[in-house]
């Protein structure tokens, strides 16, 4: 009751200080610690040895010098220095003092966004333990100003040429399905899900139970394999569930799963979310969306239904936290143009035509997208301590016009574009008169080419 | 397409040849008597040719080399010939030391063969009827490292004489494809890890012998001095105490023979038989996930030498060479122009892994047409900008060494065996030809006029 009218408080007031529209979404904690998330199945890798290892190795400097920083918040940073030491951020600001034998880049002119996240890819990596790291989709994938990318089950970072950190997180989310078309299997999670309820409450039972009695035997676990392992670790908040849904029906179905379960949910898609938003937004779930995905207005239904271009403007106002993914997970250079991995800033610059602020599009493809994987404290944004992963671009993020100049992961660059000329054939500023670019295709062979 | 040497002489050099053909005639009639001596003790050997490249750097022109009973006694020019010697006019030839095959199944079936077959030799699958190693002799090959037939880890190279066809070590270096690291790093750990652990069974059952052996000598010591001091104090005479039984023999904890050769990586006492190593890459990343399995055995590392064997008509080594010469690694290559990855653009990689400094062993085509035609693509490569020493080097020095004929063979130097290729003009011009073979002091083929 007390939290509530504390909650209540804080909204009126924030409601009364400021009519910005883009706030942060609510995030309703499920008042158990997250903390022990970091259990199995979700492993996450530490960072490599090479930290312990610092005596033997000289530390690795990267100063980013005299460009805009996109700093968390939105705010930006002109004139802002970022100190990268051994792939982490140590400092931000205007006087920041730069070692000897950093490498420096220089980017004046230029916008420092956080490296972008991809929510679902293929073909990039190959879940950290076959990843081809000179290969090409990589690179491309790079141009684009991706740093991580969730390939299968992992977070894994684009880590051109070198192993080194490359896999950040495995085992992410449990997949839900749990839509219309499977009604027995929506069945059975039911029944999993009740079943890890009943047995939380009968651990708590003889929890209680064993100060008096203590040879009482524990309740029998045998029964958790599969499904209602599954369905325990959601209900224990070791992990995160995952589902796709599009109509309302499907969406109601999750929330009101979640509402009755109470455990963690990222939603990809919800193409129809924007008609519920506030059920949404209540149920505390995330949503994944795609804002050029088309799903055109069944007529003969009285319903609302659809899609919408203000997709992700909606739930986002409603306090729904948002991530953006393009509609191809592959780097496809044939088929559709522009739907595919390298314009994931592209499906960014289409929420904002559906109305989301530009501050919240950004977000959606960096730290929102990081807080739903759980890696919010290593990538997502420009703060000291998290890890040296950069795009830097020509322009304003959002514009189709940019390109990245540089791509740094943890603290290496990964994508110069001068150096690998990939898009060597994309004129600066459509002149045809700049002088043609000496074809140094394929890259990376050095100057004396 | 054998011209008559003496019709493209011109003006000056008809002098000298007949010179030369005065002293042929003069050698002749001294080598008249010496054909009779096969049997007997070897004289000394003078070989005077147009040209002697030792390999070492030095190269004479003209020069002459001093052998004595098989090795090479003296290299340089103008030395003294000493009395009694056999004198090989070889005044326009050029003399280097033979070249050396470092992996080969010419004429020997392919039949497919998988997993870790570590412990087999190649050499029991060698017919010495069934293969010409005159091939081999007449282009100047004079060892030949014969690969076991398969992939995964088929087995050591036998390393086979081609001159008198015999083995020479059937124990050499061994073979292992890392073409697929999402198996093969599983299947490598998992031999090393079981290695280091059966070495570290072996060194724990030798010192629980060791302590039974201690415990039963102290046991049988005690017991005679019990029976003394009875037998002094009942006065009687000291009965000899019965013989202790000697207690088996050592006997080392079952291991698998293909685990087993890796063992001596993980025990200092058998630092002498570590075998070296031969990874065979597809592309540049299988390095990147090779290093990272090596990480933690550094025994390993010192005994590795690379092979490109890329499955795809383009490449990406080039990609590895600054890390490769940093460790000045043996890579082993077929001598070829390589091409960028989807590109045709053509790149020397040999020159470039040379540049950076690493140690080069070119492989011929395992063919016939192949064998004669190796000089020719050296030469090629050279041409191109590869260095013409390392070339050499790489005919020669580095597959000796790769086949642990390093110390024996490989450059012209003092107590070298004398292994010598005569080759009518320069090694790297197409044109020229091998004129005669000699192994250890003997001419094993000469080129009929």
């Amino acid at each position: 009751m007390r939290s509530m009218i504390c909650l209540a408080l804080a909204l009126i007031m924030a409601g009364a200080m400021s009519e910005r529209v883009d706030a942060q979404p609510r995030r309703r904690g499920r008042g158990k610690p997250k903390a022990e998330a970091k259990a199995k199945p979700a492993e996450e890798k530490k960072p490599a040895k090479e930290e312990e290892e610092k005596d033997e190795d000289k530390d690795r400097f990267l100063a980013v010098t005299g460009g805009t920083v996109y700093l968390p918040g939105g705010r930006l940073g002109s004139g802002d220095t970022i100190l990268c030491k051994n792939g982490k951020i140590v400092a931000i600001g205007p006087h920041v003092q730069v070692p000897d034998g950093a490498e420096i880049i220089d980017a004046s002119g230029h916008t420092i966004y956080p490296g972008l996240i991809a929510m679902n890819t293929r073909g990039l990596v190959s879940g950290g333990t076959s990843t081809d790291v000179f290969s090409l989709n990589l690179s491309i994938a790079l141009t684009a100003g991706l740093t991580t990318v969730v390939s299968g089950a992992s977070a894994l970072k684009l880590t051109f040429g070198t192993l080194e950190d490359h896999e950040l997180k495995s085992g992410l989310f449990e997949t839900l399905r749990y839509d219309s078309s499977r009604a027995q299997e929506r069945g059975k999670l039911r029944a999993a899900f009740e079943r890890g309820r009943q047995h939380l409450r009968d651990l708590e039972v003889w929890e209680r139970a064993k100060k008096k009695d203590p040879k009482l035997a524990k309740p029998d676990e045998r029964w958790i394999r599969g499904d209602f392992a599954k369905a325990l670790r959601l209900l224990k908040g070791e992990s995160t569930a995952l589902a796709r849904a599009s109509t309302q029906y499907d969406l109601r179905q999750l929330v009101e799963l979640v509402q009755t379960f109470d455990f963690d949910l990222v939603i990809q898609g919800a193409e129809e979310g924007y008609l519920m938003a506030g059920e949404l937004s209540r149920a505390g779930v995330s949503v994944i969306v795609t804002p050029r995905n088309r799903a055109d207005r069944d007529a003969s239904l009285v319903r609302d239904n659809g899609a919408s271009i203000e997709n992700a403007k909606i739930l986002h106002e409603h306090g729904v936290p948002v991530a953006i993914t393009p509609r191809s997970t592959f780097i496809s250079l044939n088929g559709l143009a522009g739907r595919d991995l390298m314009h994931l800033s592209m499906e960014a610059a289409f929420a904002v035509r559906g109305g989301l602020s530009q501050k919240a599009a950004v977000d959606a493809i960096t730290i929102e997208a990081a807080r739903m994987l759980g890696l919010d404290h290593r990538v997502g944004s420009i703060e000291i301590g998290k890890d040296a992963d950069f795009a830097i671009a020509d322009g304003d993020l959002l514009h189709y016009l940019t390109l990245m100049r540089w791509t740094v992961v943890n603290g290496r660059i990964a994508y110069d574009r001068q150096k690998d000329s990939l898009l060597d054939h994309v004129r600066p500023d459509g002149d045809e008169d700049a002088p043609p670019p000496n074809d140094h295709w394929p890259r990376r062979l050095g100057e004396d080419w | 397409m054998r011209v008559p040497q003496l019709n493209r002489i011109r003006g000056s050099l008809r002098h000298s040849a007949l010179v030369g053909c005065l002293a042929l005639l003069i050698a002749a009639t001294v080598d008249v008597s010496q054909a009779h001596g096969s049997d007997l003790p070897d004289r000394m050997t003078v070989v005077r040719a147009r040209s002697v490249i030792t390999g070492t750097g030095d190269v004479y022109s003209p020069g002459m080399i001093i052998i004595d009973q098989g090795k090479i006694r003296l290299v340089g020019t103008g030395l003294e010939i000493p009395k009694g010697a056999r004198v090989i006019e070889a005044r326009r030839d050029t003399v280097m030391a033979a070249f050396v095959h470092a992996q080969t199944r010419y004429q020997m079936p392919t039949f497919r063969r998988s997993g870790n077959l570590a412990a087999q030799s190649a050499a029991d699958e060698i017919y010495f009827d069934e293969i010409e190693f005159d091939t081999f002799v007449q282009n100047g090959f004079v060892a030949a490292g014969y690969r076991p037939s398969g992939s995964g880890i088929p087995g050591r190279v036998a390393v086979v004489w081609t001159a008198e066809p015999s083995i020479g070590n059937p124990n050499g270096y061994l073979p292992i494809g890392f073409t697929n690291p999402a198996r093969d790093r599983r299947s490598l750990s998992g031999i090393l890890s079981s290695a280091k652990k059966a070495v570290a069974a072996r060194k724990k059952a030798k010192s629980e012998y060791d302590a039974k052996v201690e415990a039963a000598k102290k046991k049988a010591e005690e017991a005679a001095k019990k029976a003394k001091e009875a037998a002094e104090k009942a006065k009687q005479p000291v009965k000899k105490a019965p013989e202790a039984k000697a207690p088996p023999a050592f006997k080392p904890p079952p291991v698998d023979p293909n685990v087993a050769v890796f063992m001596p990586f993980f025990d200092d006492d058998q630092k002498k038989d570590r075998p070296t190593l031969a990874f065979e890459l597809g592309r540049a990343s299988d390095l990147i996930h090779l290093d990272e399995v090596l990480e933690d055995y550094e025994a390993v590392q010192e005994h590795v030498v690379y092979q490109f064997r890329p499955s795809r008509f383009y490449t990406d080594f080039f990609q590895l060479a600054e890390r490769l010469g940093e460790r000045k690694a043996h890579v082993v290559l077929v001598p070829s122009i390589e091409r960028m990855p989807y590109s045709v653009t053509q790149y020397n990689l040999a020159s470039r892994l040379a540049e950076a400094g690493c140690r080069l062993s070119f492989l011929p085509r395992d063919t016939a047409a192949g064998f004669e035609g190796f000089r020719a693509r050296v030469a090629n490569l050279v041409r191109s900008g590869l260095d013409r020493d390392a070339a050499l080097a790489a005919m020669t020095s580095h597959p000796a060494e790769l086949l642990g004929l390093g110390d024996q063979m490989g450059t012209i130097e003092k107590e070298k065996a004398a292994n010598l290729v005569f080759l009518s003009g320069d090694p790297l011009d197409p044109l020229s030809e091998v004129s005669r073979v000699m192994v250890s002091g003997k001419t094993v083929w000469e080129r009929d006029e």
